[in-house]
């Protein structure tokens, strides 16, 4: 198994690019489709919790 | 192999996130979000939450990047030409915002990184769709309705909206 830690580091990355996305994009619906980028990388991270956790709630 | 399969997603996810930033093609931009999806549903199969990556692929990639493709092409939205072309404030704020907030959030990663436990055999079976859906009918039944009533409320007021737009224009013609 890999580490938590690199599944937290990707998504907190994922989250970056989205947030970037968000500052300098102007497009509507790419704001959209970043934001949508951000919230996947909380997901990843929620289930890398739960994951390793061994627990569905996290 | 589960490391190597990890570095290959991961590689994928972030540049196709970061491809989807930097096109300048709004459909192109959507095509690179579908790779990323499905390169962040490989990684949830890697964490063995099998059905969630099914609903990931199935929403995400299926259902909502077809929205996204329907309202561009819908709208017929032109392509960002000055991206890129002047080094503006705006730029280097978002540069600066990001660096800022992603190292922080690392940094502030390296302290909690010796609170987890070990994980044991059995609990791999986290992610099954048994398991999420004893927590989703039980704990958390009252959060399940809400978002059910949530959801229902938002397609009957935009099928009100539509509704209405369409009778005033009948009513003023």
């Amino acid at each position: 198994m890999i580490e938590i830690d690199w599944y937290l580091a990707l998504s907190a990355i994922l989250f970056t690019i989205g947030l970037i996305g968000v500052l300098i994009r102007r497009n509507a619906i790419v704001i959209f489709m970043c934001v949508e980028l951000m919230l996947n990388a909380v997901n990843l991270s929620l289930i890398s919790f739960s994951s390793y956790h061994g627990d569905v709630t996290g | 192999m589960d490391t190597y399969t990890f570095i290959f997603l991961a590689v994928l996810a972030i540049a196709s996130g970061t491809g989807m930033v930097l096109n300048k093609n709004t459909v192109n931009s959507a095509l690179f979000l579908v790779l990323n999806m499905v390169s962040i549903a490989g990684l949830y199969l890697l964490l063995q939450a099998q059905f969630l990556a099914l609903i990931q692929i199935l929403v995400y990639a299926g259902a909502i990047m077809v929205l996204f493709l329907f309202v561009i092409m819908l709208l017929n939205l032109d392509d960002e030409k000055s991206l890129f072309n002047k080094l503006r404030v705006k730029y280097i704020t978002a540069f600066l915002v990001g660096v800022v907030v992603v190292s922080l959030v690392l940094y502030s990663l390296e302290g909690v990184a010796d609170l987890l436990p070990e994980i044991s055999p059995e609990m791999q079976t986290a992610g099954t769709v048994e398991a999420l859906g004893n927590v989703l009918y039980t704990d958390y039944l009252f959060a399940f309705e809400m978002t059910a009533i949530l959801l229902t409320a938002a397609i009957v007021g935009a099928l009100m909206i539509a509704q209405f737009k369409k009778s005033n224009k009948g009513a003023s013609e």
